[in-house]
């Protein structure tokens, strides 16, 4: 790579994650200034950071189109070290990190294969050159979503799991997935109506399907797909309507706990809302110019749980007040949105489909993780791009960072042959 | 093209989904922010007590009896020693230090609950030794932490226990009923004595400080303080440290009381029983004290019902003289027995009789067939009525709490009434019973010519406002009057006069040179054990002469009430104990008390 190359780099997306990771570290420090036991996280992090850089120089220096053609073999790779993680010892209860034999260093699959997800799905979205259709067009990319998605779950892991449909949704609309297609794979939700017997609730399942199924119709939607539809949506309001009522007495009593928290904000005990509430009244109490680094007592009293990891933002808008949120809001959408202006003028659909991807992966974690936060969402536990602690997480985010300028980079250069 | 328009809606909803979270970032924080600015505070701040110091309780002459010190209590603080082996190392060398086995302490450490700094309470109010010995290898003790709260300390240990009382952490029962007064849990209250009744004024006010706990109810840091404590008044006693002292000391290991009282104002001077009982070590002895044979938590001052014996006869008199039984020329033949009817035979305490005697001879040498006789004209409904103007068979009104008092025998105590009932209450027995402060009310009655004061142990409350402090005396109570002639208390004076001045008086051993007094001996039947002995008198008096009646400018300074439970004759056993008291305040201190 010579210095003309260098000189193509997009800075401004590259000083803007400088930015935005140095922010989550000094709020990391602030977050856990009078904590003990948690000293020396924000060196860490640092660390992490100082690895991540380190891997987006590697990217740059790679072609994203190698990356694109060999990533079946990535997602395999991937999926099987999701097995592994089976097969290692939990933690916290939870089989989401390998430990790497003979050195203190664990990661987290489930993290990686994000991006695995991203490249392959973009790989095989690319081949239908704008154009998703059939049962199969929608069926595949599904699959490679799920699947993963699942074992995330099953580790179990929540969060990690959810983000997938996002990514995969996103990319698949993109891709040119008929808006037709987006109202079949929602429509099986109506079911959800089977929970009543009123024959009023059954009629406006019944319209409501016979009019999104005419409407596939209409947008030439291929058999298979319309047979599958229909059986599913069958059988999810029978499904419903037999096993329904009973269905909530099989909910785990923290998921019965957490879906009875958000109906009820206002309810509170140590294990329904407390987590919510707690993060609300750090947000609130923060105002327009917030505690001050280190300050603020809902995070340095502890009444905040997970200051840094699910509820950093909570700290963030403590501490720094609406000001500093706003302007890491700032900042990440103006990263988002460049990410996908680039998108847009690249010539190249599959290198479009990773931004897009890498940008949906992006604002996910952000929204998600901010709504919760603010009592928008329920709690699910994901963190925060660029600010959370995490290695895996911190080292996957900054990758994804490093294929998008890697892309960007050689799309300036005259970009490279589909 | 297509491609472009999807990736420009995608980023158009990400964006409006962002304007959405700055819209709820910003109502949490300026439309509902007070709210929870609010709900924060309320997370963190809880109002902690800040205990006061309790008023002391002082002597006439400003000796301390009771004061507020600090007790050292020891905490366990694990945060401080996390380490096993360094914890097993630690209680190896406390229990070294306390002499408590190290099973007892682990056991102390697991039972207990961590307060708001996350320690556990392992011994409270540690012996000073222990304190020392905690600091000085504090360095081998790191989990162990030292905190020192107001504790009550009684400076004479057992002196005069029963008229200070104890204190105590309030019990949920009282607590209940004086939740309104600002007690609560963990509060202490003065539950007997002196730090019962004056209670209010010893308590001072705990203070309010406001504290930072976090998410573990652990204390932070202390951000104010709302009021601070007030420390509590000091009491002053009419008691003189001295004087109880030597009423212990004559008393002994014997069981009884004795009273001083002051009886131109019913100001206590000292008020000792035996046995008594440590009030420091109260909390750990209680148990076994409650057991003792002895019943040393009895008050018996006040609290401990006797029969007067020939002491009564004092009063007695009154009544015979004023409702005209007998004048200053009767006389009644003592033969040593009264019989009443034929085989009713009350024997005088004399077995060969005494022979003529008149009102003072029977006085003097106690005759009891003169009262059998006498008191039997009388009748018990004028003897009690003379009874119950002396205030016999009702409370004195004294400022300590759980008085007795047993009502004075008459046809509505017990029916039916024999005559055979008057003739024993003429002197003193049967059913009659007074504590010996009731005698001592009356005997001050006698001394200062008619006056009944209810007794007063403390003298005053201790005012310190804005660094000024002055004294506000209790003022002295009246509670009756005793109405007879001139002639009566003549008679009477005369009496107990010559029980202590004549030759033959039976309170002759009570004799001191240049301190005239008048007494009068009693010993209480109470077989089969031994008589209870009585001796009360006062001084100094001048001799009575003529008809004036009591010399109300020159009011005797002292009353000393003297009882010795099961002592055998009051004459013999009780006087010359009394003297021995007197001979002690007439050589030191009397200036200080008069």
């Amino acid at each position: 790579m010579d210095a003309k190359t260098l000189r193509n780099v997009d800075y401004l997306l590259l000083l803007n994650v400088f930015a935005l990771t140095a922010m989550g570290v000094i709020l990391i420090a602030g977050a856990t200034c009078d904590r003990p036991d948690m000293e020396d996280l924000w060196i860490r992090q640092t660390l992490w950071i100082g690895i991540g850089l380190a891997g987006i120089l590697c990217c740059l220096l790679i072609r994203v189109e190698w990356l694109l053609k060999s990533s079946w073999f990535l997602y395999i790779v991937g999926l099987g070290l999701l097995v592994a993680a089976f097969y290692t010892r939990p933690i916290k209860g939870a089989h989401s990190w390998i430990l790497v034999p003979g050195l203190p260093l664990r990661f987290q699959p489930s993290e990686f294969m994000k991006l695995f997800v991203i490249l392959f799905l973009a790989h095989r979205l690319a081949r239908h050159g704008g154009e998703v259709k059939g049962f199969w067009g929608l069926f595949e990319p599904l699959l490679i979503g799920a699947i993963p998605a699942v074992m995330t779950l099953a580790q179990p892991d929540l969060g990690t799991a959810m983000i997938y449909a996002p990514i995969t949704l996103i990319m698949m609309y993109i891709a040119g997935l008929d808006p037709a297609y987006f109202l079949l794979l929602f429509s099986p939700f109506l079911g959800f109506l089977g929970m009543s017997s009123g024959l009023f609730h059954f009629l406006i399942w019944l319209v409501v399907l016979c009019a999104i199924l005419a409407h596939a119709l209409y947008r030439e939607v291929t058999l298979p797909v319309f047979v599958t539809f229909g059986v599913l949506n069958l059988g999810t309001y029978v499904g419903v309507r037999v096993f329904g009522p009973g269905i909530w007495e099989q909910f785990p009593l923290h998921w019965k706990n957490r879906i009875y928290g958000y109906m009820n904000p206002t309810f509170s005990t140590q294990d329904v809302n407390w987590n919510a509430i707690q993060s609300k009244i750090a947000v609130g109490s923060g105002g327009f110019w917030g505690h001050g680094w280190g300050q603020g007592t809902q995070s340095r009293l502890q009444f905040l749980p997970e200051v840094e990891t699910d509820f950093v933002f909570s700290v963030m808008a403590e501490q720094w007040g609406f000001l500093g949120c706003v302007i890491f809001l700032g900042l990440i959408t103006f990263l988002i949105a460049r990410g996908l202006i680039r998108a847009q003028n690249s010539r190249h659909l599959a290198g479009a489909l990773v931004i897009c991807g890498v940008m949906s992966l992006y604002a996910g974690h952000v929204i998600i993780n901010i709504g919760m936060a603010m009592g928008l969402l329920p709690i699910t536990g994901l963190p925060l791009t660029f600010v959370s602690k995490g290695g895996s997480f911190m080292l996957t985010n900054l990758l994804a960072m490093g294929l998008v300028l890697s892309l960007c980079l050689h799309e300036s250069r005259g970009g490279f042959r589909d | 093209m297509e491609t472009v328009y999807r990736i420009r809606r995608v980023g158009i909803g990400i964006c409006l989904v962002v304007s959405v979270l700055v819209f709820r970032l910003w109502s949490l924080q300026f439309l509902e922010g007070e709210q929870y600015v609010r709900q924060s505070i309320a997370n963190y701040e809880e109002s902690v007590k800040i205990p006061s110091m309790r008023g002391r309780i002082l002597d006439r002459n400003f000796n301390v009896l009771a004061e507020d010190r600090p007790d050292y209590n020891l905490f366990f603080d694990k945060s401080l020693c996390p380490d096993k082996e360094q914890q097993d190392a630690l209680l190896v060398t406390l229990s070294e230090i306390t002499g408590y086995s190290e099973g007892f302490l682990r056991s102390k450490i697991s039972a207990s609950i961590p307060d708001l700094k996350g320690r556990r309470l392992l011994l409270q109010a540690v012996p000073f030794h222990t304190m020392v010995a905690v600091s000085e290898r504090a360095l081998e003790l790191p989990g162990i932490v030292m905190e020192s709260v107001p504790g009550r300390h009684w400076l004479h240990d057992d002196l005069a226990a029963h008229v200070l009382g104890y204190v105590s952490e309030i019990d949920s029962e009282r607590l209940k009923q004086l939740q309104d007064q600002g007690y609560r849990m963990g509060d202490r209250i003065g539950r007997s004595g002196i730090e019962y009744s004056y209670e209010s004024w010893l308590r001072g006010r705990d203070g309010q400080q406001i504290v930072q706990l976090d998410s573990f109810r652990r204390l932070r840091e202390v951000l104010r303080v709302e009021s601070p404590a007030e420390r509590g008044s000091d009491i002053i006693l009419n008691l003189d440290l001295r004087l109880q002292r030597k009423a212990e000391e004559v008393l002994g290991a014997s069981v009884g009381v004795l009273i001083a009282m002051d009886p131109r104002n019913g100001a206590v001077l000292c008020m000792a029983g035996s046995p008594r009982y440590n009030l420091n070590t109260y909390r750990r002895d209680a148990g076994r004290l409650s057991n003792d044979a002895s019943h040393p938590l009895t008050h018996r001052a006040m609290a401990g019902l006797y029969p007067p014996g020939s002491v009564f006869k004092i009063f007695e008199s009154f009544g015979l003289l004023e409702e005209g039984i007998i004048n200053r020329d009767s006389r009644v033949f003592c033969p040593g027995y009264f019989s009443l009817g034929q085989n009713q035979i009350w024997r005088c305490w004399r077995k060969y009789g005494h022979g003529n005697v008149g009102i003072v001879d029977a006085l003097r040498i106690s005759c009891d067939v003169f009262f059998y006789k006498s008191g039997k004209e009388l009748g018990i409904t004028k003897m009690a009525r003379w009874a119950e103007n002396f205030h016999l068979g009702m409370k004195t009104g004294i400022d300590i709490p759980y008085e007795k008092w047993a009502p004075f025998p008459s046809k509505l105590t017990k029916r039916p009434w024999y005559a055979g009932y008057t003739i024993n209450t003429a002197i003193g027995q049967g059913d009659v019973l007074v504590t010996p402060m009731q005698l001592a009310v009356a005997v001050s009655a006698i001394a200062n010519g008619g006056t009944i004061y209810a007794p007063r142990v403390a003298a005053g409350v201790v005012h310190s406002t804005s660094g000024e402090t002055w004294i506000e005396p209790f003022p002295p109570k009246v509670t009756g009057t005793i109405k007879a002639s001139p002639k009566t208390w003549d008679l009477v004076r005369r009496g107990m006069w010559e029980v202590v001045n004549a030759d033959n008086g039976t309170g002759r051993r009570c004799q001191i040179v240049g301190f005239p007094m008048m007494g009068k001996t009693g010993t209480a039947e109470k077989p089969p054990l031994e008589p209870h002995a009585w001796y009360v008198c006062f001084g100094p008096v001048s001799p009575p002469v003529g008809d004036a009646g009591p010399d109300k400018d020159n009011i005797p300074e002292i009353v000393v009430v003297f009882l010795l439970e099961h002592g055998g004759h009051g004459g013999e056993s009780a006087s010359p104990v009394v003297k021995d008291f007197l001979e002690f305040y007439l050589n030191g201190g009397r200036e200080d008390i008069a």
